[in-house]
């Protein structure tokens, strides 16, 4: 079988060539850290996270089963560390007397920009980032790896560790929320 | 179920991957029911948005943040020798060299039966390198808590994995962990609150107004907090 070049670069950093490891890093830190970023809407969570991605990767290399994607591998991790923190998050704002998953309450240092440089976001975004920030998690995992980060369905089931048909659900279903949250419709029973 | 149907080929027809039949089938399911048309409409305009947004740049000196925290990660022998076993590498022979070894193979055995003749005992077992790991010692005092946890990055913030003890009913909950080298967060889980330790030497903001005690390991050999 023919190995994929992160293969073949994960088995190299395996027999001891740890410098080669940063070209992985290289090759995926992007994904990684938007992916963080757009479940978090912290940069600088986003960043802890992403690099603990690849730290933990790095540690547990020798469990990566070549013939599997390295990239879906990543994600799958990264995920996994996110909603460990939103869950820690969310014990902690629900500890506080807070309502958990508001854009402000996801995005701490949101509130220590200027209003002016929040307004100029929010408008990039024409309140995209709001909406999903308040869409279930298990929805906005599936949209966000589908839409922003622009995997294909397959990897996307793999990520999630779903089958085909309810990663399409999923996103077909945060899409749905999503929509009827821009619309002001606020949460939609399910279709 | 028509619903499911019509929502999964809503998704292929925004990924635009529908085969002509089943186009034509789309379309016509879609002129037979307004609100879906309408819904399938928003959804185009939704997915467009969303593959407009623009990607952050991850911070510049990202790769060498993960570089030098890998540095400090040694495997366990076990896992490298597992790695040797399972993992292809090339192995060259020649008749000459596999005679020298054979060779020096039974000259060893035979070195090695004679010295136990000689003196009655064992060799010396080979032992392999072991990674280090530090014993540490979690402590927390609070005579009213009930139940108390520690949970940090070493066990992905599992909250109620790693328990901690009050065997002389003093309320000083005490928990020992093994830990490999490495910078760690952690926070107390006491009586379903997370607690900050509040005898850390170092913290880290967590995001949301809390502080994570900082535990670095890689200096000393035993340490306790």
């Amino acid at each position: 079988m023919e190995r994929s070049e992160d293969a073949l670069v994960v088995e190299a950093v395996l027999a001891g060539d740890r410098e080669r490891y940063a070209r992985l890093v290289d090759r995926y830190k992007k994904q990684m850290y938007n992916l963080a970023y757009r479940m978090t809407w912290n940069s600088e969570v986003a960043r802890d996270l992403s690099q603990e991605t690849f730290v933990r990767a790095y540690a547990n290399l020798h469990r990566y089963r070549p013939d599997k994607s390295f990239f879906n591998w990543l994600y799958t991790i990264c995920l996994n560390l996110t909603r460990n923190h939103l869950e820690k998050k969310r014990e902690l704002l629900s500890e506080d007397g807070n309502a958990p998953d508001t854009w402000a309450d996801t995005n701490p240092s949101a509130e220590q920009r200027s209003p002016e440089s929040q307004m100029i976001e929010r408008q990039a975004t024409n309140g995209l980032e709001t909406a999903l920030s308040a869409l279930p998690e298990e929805l906005r995992e599936a949209v966000v790896l589908r839409y922003l980060q622009e995997l294909p369905f397959e990897a996307v089931a793999e990520t999630l560790g779903v089958s085909l048909s309810a990663a399409k659900m999923r996103v077909y279903r945060g899409l749905e929320r999503l929509r009827a949250i821009l619309a002001g419709e606020g949460e939609v029973d399910e279709i | 179920m028509k619903s499911d149907w019509l929502n999964e080929q809503m998704l292929a027809a925004i990924d635009g991957t529908l085969s002509g039949t089943e186009q034509r089938r789309f379309d016509q399911a879609l002129a037979d029911d307004p609100a879906a048309q309408a819904r399938f409409e928003a959804l185009c305009a939704l997915t467009e948005r969303m593959r407009e947004l623009p990607t952050r740049d991850e911070p510049l000196d990202f790769t060498d943040g993960v570089m030098a925290r890998v540095s400090d990660i040694r495997r366990p022998w076990w896992v490298r020798l597992w790695i040797y076993l399972t993992r292809a590498h090339e192995v060259r022979v020649n008749l000459l060299g596999a005679l020298a070894a054979a060779a020096a193979v039974v000259a060893s055995v035979a070195v090695g039966v004679q010295l136990l003749r000689q003196e009655g005992t064992m060799p010396a077992p080979i032992t392999a390198e072991v990674q280090k790991e530090y014993l540490m010692r979690f402590s927390y005092n609070d005579p009213q808590a009930t139940q108390v946890y520690v949970a940090g990055s070493f066990n992905d913030w599992r909250k109620q994995q790693i328990q901690l003890t009050d065997s002389a009913g003093k309320g000083v909950w005490i928990g020992v962990l093994p830990l490999k080298p490495g910078i760690y967060e952690y926070m107390f889980y006491v009586d379903g609150h997370w607690v900050m330790d509040e005898h850390a030497q170092r913290y880290k903001d967590d995001g949301f107004g809390r502080k994570n005690a900082i535990l670095e390991l890689g200096t000393g050999d035993d340490l306790s907090i």
